[in-house]
């Protein structure tokens, strides 16, 4: 009775990972039948400028405290040369970095098989290991980012409500709004609201397509953080100097759009509020361990908040998105919208 | 005075002529299958009436989600002219509400105070459709609280449905006293 039961295990054992070898093998021999290696040219997508605006760091900012004036652009590429002009091929190779990353972020049908692949090169190649609906896709999305020669204008408008006030307005955590009369709604709502809404900012930006850039609304607040003893000549004086943090709290909207084949708008956005808890705890320090003096320094606590999306939409749509923000009952609401104008339509004031 | 209620009395009475004209115009286009945006007339009234903006778009986001049910349906094999007629039907139903609701605001009384809260049409319910998956390709949340005595950073992915939660403490000197890291799945706070 022992040895039918251990041939039957025997023979279980097997053949049983042998079949899975050749469904694993067929499996395999699939998807590298599926896939197939196109070569794509796109040198003429690469020498395109593309500056990214980037926007400045919210919380507890890096000592020394940086000056309050403008963000300036940002290279997207190291290889700068010393004059601080992006050399031909830091923006090639910038470009082709961002132009791999979109087509891997958007291509649909997603890329789900490791042979599945997208690589972009600084000389202007892409090569995609793709199915050819992927392919497909892939030929719509090159003559897409070719055929667009205008801009992309993206308003957004931020409020802040009172938390439970999203019901009241007709709107989830999130929403669209496919059109102008239902945006019109949504703000005739928000302007009715009791309390009323503060409306933080509302702002429109005009951008080349897949460029970054962001709107900032913001304070930066001072405190002391810490002390420490110098001495200083003449005489050997132990003087104090107190040590300078410097916070940046407000609100920080980054967006970058992309434009798709069929008048539709891919939309990555980031909302980003920093609030500072009011009042500000102290503390009471000695100076030295020994010492009988004592000094106060502050002990700030910051809350941030922080919101990524990213979603495909028509051309005029807006998009509703919210989030609880700092101390008390409040909450972020930001409207934005995205729509395709011509670079003759743009006034030289509205960029 | 005599003059002044006169003309209340014409407007009032201008106004409510107005929007039965308004929703007899609509119900037409609607019955017609054609959209009432695309009318003149309509277009002219809710030029004059802005508050007719409100309810219209009220009604037409309750009839499009009735539509999206009756399509549900007819993926259950109804037959053609089962669906029309349900189609029809929730019309009607979705119709009727809406004209319940509107006149309900129209009986409504004035807020006392200018500062007491206004109702919005149709608060039971979200007016406003949320964002589709298949367009909602990324949306992550993150909260940070920092202070001198550490960090404590909470991760919120709502299309993947996962959160985490990190928490760094830091002793007296800035040193890391403490590191810990919990993954929840799912999470209440959805879209």
């Amino acid at each position: 009775m022992i040895f039918p039961t251990a041939l039957v295990l025997l023979v279980t054992a097997h053949f049983g990972p042998l079949n899975t070898s050749v469904e694993h093998a067929h499996t395999t021999l699939d998807v590298q039948a599926n896939v197939k290696l196109v070569i794509y040219d796109v040198a003429d997508l690469l020498t395109r400028p593309h500056v990214d605006f980037e926007g400045p760091k919210l919380g507890e900012q890096p000592h020394p405290a940086p000056t309050s004036g403008p963000a300036q652009p940002q290279p997207p590429s190291s290889e700068s040369d010393p004059s601080g002009a992006v050399s031909d091929g830091g923006r090639a190779t910038s470009n082709a970095k961002l132009l791999e990353a979109l087509v891997s972020k958007y291509i649909t049908p997603k890329l789900e098989r490791p042979a599945e692949t997208v690589a972009a090169t600084h000389h202007g190649s892409l090569f995609a290991n793709l199915r050819p609906e992927q392919h497909e896709w892939l030929r719509k999305f090159l003559d897409e980012q070719r055929q667009f020669g205008g801009l992309i204008e993206v308003e957004a408008r931020a409020f802040r409500v009172e938390r439970g006030t999203l019901q009241k307005l007709g709107v989830d955590s999130s929403s669209m709004l496919t059109g102008e009369m239902e945006r019109g709604v949504f703000l005739d709502r928000v302007a009715k609201l009791r309390p009323a809404a503060e409306e933080i900012n509302s702002p429109r930006l005009i951008m080349f397509p897949n460029q970054r850039a962001h709107i900032a609304v913001t304070t930066q607040i001072s405190y002391v953080k810490d002390y420490s003893i110098e001495v200083v000549e003449p005489g050997q004086k132990q003087v104090v100097v107190p040590k300078i943090g410097v916070i940046r709290e407000g609100l920080l909207v980054h967006v970058r759009p992309t434009p798709m084949p069929g008048d539709v708008v891919a939309l990555e956005f980031t909302c980003e509020t920093a609030d500072v808890l009011r009042p500000i705890s102290t503390q009471s320090v000695r100076l030295e361990a020994g010492s009988e003096r004592e000094v106060e320094i502050a002990l700030p606590e910051v809350d941030i908040a922080k919101l990524t999306s990213t979603v495909l939409i028509r051309a005029g749509t807006s998009v509703v998105v919210s989030l609880p923000t700092g101390p008390g009952e409040r909450e972020l609401v930001v409207l934005i919208k995205a729509s395709r104008t011509t670079s003759a339509a743009t006034s030289p004031e509205g960029k | 005075m005599t003059s002044h209620n006169e003309s209340s009395h014409t407007d009032s009475g201008h106004t409510d002529s107005s929007r039965n004209e308004f929703w007899e115009r609509v119900n037409a286009a609607l019955d017609a299958r054609r959209d009432p945006l695309e009318d003149a007339r309509v277009q002219q009234l809710l030029e004059r009436e802005p508050d007719l903006l409100d309810e219209l778009a009220a009604l037409q986001l309750t009839l499009s989600a009735t539509r999206d049910v009756t399509h549900s349906a007819s993926l259950a094999h109804a037959p053609a002219r089962r669906r029309t007629s349900a189609f029809v039907g929730w019309a009607a139903l979705a119709a009727g509400f809406a004209a319940i609701v509107v006149a309900a605001r129209w009986n409504a009384p004035e807020p006392r105070d200018a500062n007491a809260t206004h109702p919005a049409p149709l608060a039971l319910a979200p007016l406003f459709a949320p964002i589709p998956p298949g367009v909602l390709l990324e949306l992550r949340a993150t909260f940070t609280r920092t202070s001198p005595s550490g960090v404590r950073i909470e991760h919120v992915d709502l299309v993947e449905s996962r959160s985490s939660v990190e928490r760094r403490e830091l002793g007296p000197q800035g040193q890391a006293t403490l590191f810990a890291f919990a993954h929840h799945q799912p999470r209440v706070r959805q879209p």
